[in-house]
């Protein structure tokens, strides 16, 4: 087990490296020159730009500019944005309202995901069943931006009972609607994962046996069908708070959400590679970890798997 | 039980099941399963329904209990549990039946034991479930009347049923030597005493009373033997009882093993664990449903024994249900044959056996491997002396001539090690074999799974390559061919493997599955391709039709016939059948073997035959050779064999062919 870990986090390492530079040099690919971008429309003066490019060593080769970054980030050094400000603070000022947003979407389509998977697959065929099955698809099959928009309209312009948008500082009320937008499509695939988990343990011997011991149906469910379906939705579940906080961007853009997501999204169109290869390698890092645990979790919940 | 009780038990049914219907609903419509079943169980007896798959045998028994898969369900006759009307029970009522009166021992045991709950904590539901008292066995009504009728007898009120406690254990040991040895016994005689007690005294399966009885027994003063025995035997706590239960069903090491999960368990160590989960509430009738068909087939015996032995010393009936009627008519006193949804015969075992009445048991009766070996093997002769003339090379097969036929395979000093995860040591599977196969004979290699036969084979067929040692093909080493010669080689050593529903591709049609061979070695043009392959189907005794099919549309016999067909698209000298018929029911496992043998007489083919099925040996093979735990055995000639065991094993082996020893009326 302890090796196994080790042998785990020594993997980051190559994975982090490979991400990042891939970011790096897709940034620097970019087209547009960023100290442009960063005076708009107003004409720049050649020694003034000369000057910015030497601070913030855009005038090296892509590789050196990659190293540097890489050597600061080491000592939790990311640089500065191009407005000054060290990546590091904002960073840790979006941060925590993303993770308060996909925490929130995470236990949403936890809950109903799992609800509503195992309601329709203990009464698969029924109608009840199908209508979970069809608004499921629903969901999947639209893109959230949709989902978002249609949401706003309903909730927040026309019934008014949730706020359009979130400001500077949001609460929970201001993240309830853009946590469901965020969660909805996870939420649709756990239903179906749940679904067809639990109706086909349903049918397994094992749960036949469990009967034949003369048990109830209300034990036999939860400890033979829902213990076994909930293994895989729960190491699903785990994958998915990672790309929870990844996937914020879109969410995060609609609802004006001044989170990690529409950070990036700002870094981007600046071609601040600083910016946004912080974010993407702390996003990458998040992902891995939450992999980690899945996998961890995953022998926990299932005796025949064991690490070395 | 004297004879009076037995009577008076016996005029009433434990289970009386009348003109039974099952029907499945299905979107073409019903589905008639069971169509008239009737079929009675008296208490403490074993009652064995016979048939092959999908004739409703397993149906019938799983509507006793309540637990008809999908959409099943009874829609006439009646079955009555003890008088008691139940066939029209709601899942709630059969909550009070199930594991109390009726228990299940269920037929795979791979997939009826839940992965993710430890073994121990299994068998526990099933005490928590029926509210059993863990600290005193359940006596049962055969029991309580023994007990009403000799009240000076053994017992003394139910505190005499409470169980040995594993804390109470060292004491009464020490308490029981120091009583021996009172009792005028010499140190060597007491040690062997409490080496006996160690064995039998059990906890959480062992009571009081019989505590008592073995220490009187050991000529201990009844008042010392009592007082011990009150003292030291308080009863057991669940980790015990559940202990207590698996050693009952014949798991070494209980309790230690019932801290474990399903998958570090062999079949047979599950099988057992379910026999312990489905006599955990002591049932009045315990459903069998092919407890040990997945098994193999020593394996089979010792459960099969120790099932009959537990159920005879608790009083319980025993519904077994089977497709073997060897197997049936060895364990049960009462056989009912089912055919397609009916009861087509049923009487005391051997008057079926010896004088079946319906067509269909007198097929079973011709089939069974176990039974009609002997007839088998004679057909075959019949079949040789028809073709000697034709076929010179099969004229070799026949005993007498056994030294001059020719040998096509050869295996010398086989060795094939295995590296275990996590060990230093490497595991060897295979340890020097040698032994030969004779052109145009049957050569069986036999024994138990973890022997090694499969090992070898796939050796042989060049698909695994030996640590050690060499395979001879025609005189020549098969691991010194090139890339020519070993295509050669596979043209001419065809494998055909156990599961049939694995070995052909799911996407191919079955023209393409038997074409395939012919077109990877560039035989024929299209046309003459499809005309082989239609002579091949011919061959297997298919229709021409079944080309344009796919492998899910046929039956398990028809995919084997098609896995042959394949097997001989190349003409080949030898096929490698690696438990080719075990997944077959008898009767189609019959079709098969009858195929092989016409085959092996028209084209002179030699076959290796892995398997484990010793009544399947008699039926095909020339000669034998019995591996265990990697090493040749034994290795003669099949008369020689069976007549004339050399080793221990073989006669383990030999001993567990159901019904082997049982004789037949037929011809």
């Amino acid at each position: 087990m302890g090796r196994y870990l080790l042998r785990r986090v020594l993997q980051m390492i190559p994975v982090i490296i490979g991400t990042t530079l891939l970011i790096y040099a897709l940034v620097f690919a970019l087209p547009g020159d960023p100290v442009k971008a960063m005076f708009g429309e107003k004409p720049v003066n050649d020694a003034v730009a000369a000057q910015i490019r030497a601070e913030y060593n855009l005038d090296k080769p892509f590789i050196v500019q990659y190293l540097l970054f890489l050597k600061n980030a080491l000592t939790l050094d990311f640089g500065n944005t191009f407005s000054g400000r060290p990546v590091i603070d904002v960073i840790g000022d979006a941060f925590p309202i993303t993770i308060r947003l996909a925490l929130m979407a995470f236990v949403f389509e936890g809950v109903f995901g799992v609800i509503f998977g195992i309601i329709a697959g203990l009464k698969k065929g029924k109608w009840y069943d199908s209508v979970i099955l069809i608004v499921s698809l629903l969901l999947i099959s639209v893109p959230t931006f949709v989902t978002g928009f249609v949401g706003q309209y309903l909730f927040g312009v026309k019934w008014q009972i949730l706020p359009v948008t979130a400001g500077r500082n949001p609460g929970f009320i201001d993240l309830l609607l853009p946590a469901c937008v965020l969660g909805s499509v996870s939420m649709a695939y756990i239903i179906r994962l749940t679904r067809t988990e639990v109706a086909s343990n349903k049918t397994a011997d094992y749960v036949r046996t469990a009967r034949a011991k003369g048990m109830s149906n209300r034990k036999v469910t939860m400890r033979h069908i829902l213990r076994n379906s909930l293994i895989p939705v729960v190491t699903y579940l785990g994958a998915d708070l990672g790309s929870l906080m990844g996937g914020a961007m879109i969410t995060e853009r609609i609802f004006n959400i001044q989170g990690i997501g529409n950070t990036l999204w700002q870094g981007i169109l600046r071609g601040e590679a600083t910016l946004v290869v912080s974010i993407v390698t702390l996003l990458v890092f998040v992902f891995v970890v939450c992999n980690l645990v899945v996998d961890l979790l995953y022998a926990v919940l299932d005796p025949r798997i064991r690490y070395e | 039980m004297t004879d009076n009780e037995n009577n008076s038990k016996a005029s009433r049914p434990l289970l009386q099941v009348t003109g039974l219907q099952v029907e499945f609903t299905t979107s073409a419509g019903p589905v008639r399963a069971v169509r008239d079943s009737s079929f009675t169980v008296y208490p403490g007896q074993w009652v064995a329904i016979v048939g092959e798959s999908g004739s409703g045998k397993s149906t019938s028994a799983m509507s006793v209990i309540g637990l008809l898969p999908g959409t099943g369900h009874v829609t006439g006759g009646s079955i009555k549990l003890d008088g008691t009307e139940i066939s029209h029970y709601t899942q709630k009522q059969f909550e009070q039946i199930r594991g109390k009166r009726i228990g299940l021992v269920p037929q795979d045991p791979m997939s009826n034991l839940n992965p993710v709950w430890r073994i121990g904590t299994q068998v526990k539901e099933a005490i928590v479930a029926n509210g059993m008292d863990v600290k005193r066995e359940k006596r049962s009504e055969l029991a309580q009347k023994l007990a009403d009728s000799e009240a000076e007898g053994h017992y003394h009120g139910s505190d005499d049923e409470l169980f040995i406690g594993s804390s109470q254990l060292p004491d009464l040991m020490e308490e029981s030597r120091k009583a021996l040895l009172a009792a005028g016994k010499t140190e060597k005689q007491a040690d062997e005493a409490m080496a006996r007690f160690r064995d039998d005294w059990v906890p959480g399966s062992e009571t009081r009373w019989r505590v008592r009885e073995a220490l009187i027994a050991e000529a201990v003063e009844a008042d010392e033997a009592k007082r011990i025995a009150t003292t030291y035997v308080t009863g057991a706590t669940m980790d015990d009882r559940v202990a207590g239960l698996l050693t009952e069903a014949g798991l070494p090491d209980a309790a230690v093993r019932a801290r474990q999960y399903p998958h570090e368990f062999s079949g047979g160590m599950r099988q057992r664990a379910l026999i312990a989960i489905g006599l955990a509430a002591r049932p009045e009738l315990l459903i069998a449903d092919e407890p040990t068909s997945a098994l193999d087939v020593t394996v089979q015996k010792r459960i099969l024994d120790h099932l009959h032995y537990l159920t005879e010393s608790l009083g319980t009936a025993v519904l077994f249900i089977t497709h073997d009627l060897g197997l049936a008519a060895e364990r049960a006193q009462h056989i009912v044959v089912m055919y397609k949804g009916q009861v087509v015969e049923s009487g005391p075992s051997l008057e079926v056996l010896q004088h079946p009445q319906h067509p269909y048991t007198k097929r079973l009766v011709a089939a069974a491997p176990s039974l009609a070996s002997q007839r088998i093997i004679s057909a075959k002769r019949r079949g040789d002396a028809e073709t000697a003339d034709e076929s010179m090379d099969h004229k070799a097969a026949s005993a007498d001539t056994l030294e001059h036929a020719k040998t096509i395979i050869e295996v010398r000093d086989l060795v094939k090690e295995f590296k275990m995860p996590r060990r230093k040591e490497m595991f060897r599977a295979v340890d020097d074999v040698s032994f030969s196969v004779r052109r145009g004979t049957t050569c069986a290699i036999v024994g138990e799974s973890g022997s090694g036969k499969s090992t070898v084979a796939n050796m042989i067929l060049h698909l695994l390559e030996p640590t050690s040692g060499t395979v001879l093909y025609r005189g020549q080493d098969t691991q010194g061919f090139d890339k020519k010669q070993l295509l050669d080689f596979r043209r001419h050593v065809q494998p055909v493997f156990q599961n049939p529903y694995g070995s052909l591709d799911p996407m191919y049609s079955i023209y393409r599955s038997i074409e395939e061979p012919l077109k990877i070695h560039g035989i024929g043009d299209k046309k003459s391709r499809l005309a082989r392959v239609k002579e091949l189907l011919d061959m297997v005794e298919l229709p021409q039709s079944t080309m344009t099919r796919y492998p899910n549309e046929l039956s398990g016999g028809q995919r084997q016939r098609i896995a042959i067909a394949r097997a001989m698209a190349l003409n080949p000298d030898v096929i490698v059948c690696d438990e080719a018929v075990s997944a077959l029911d008898v009767l189609v496992q019959d079709q098969v073997l009858r195929l092989l043998n016409d085959l092996q007489a028209e084209k002179g083919l030699s076959y290796l035959f892995i398997t484990h099925d010793l009544a399947v040996v008699r039926q095909i093979a020339d000669d034998v050779v019995v591996m265990q735990h990697g090493k040749l055995v034994e290795h003669a000639t099949t008369d020689e064999v069976f007549n004339n065991p050399k080793t221990q094993y073989t006669r383990d082996l030999l001993d567990a062919i159901p019904g082997g020893r049982l004789r037949l009326g037929l011809d």
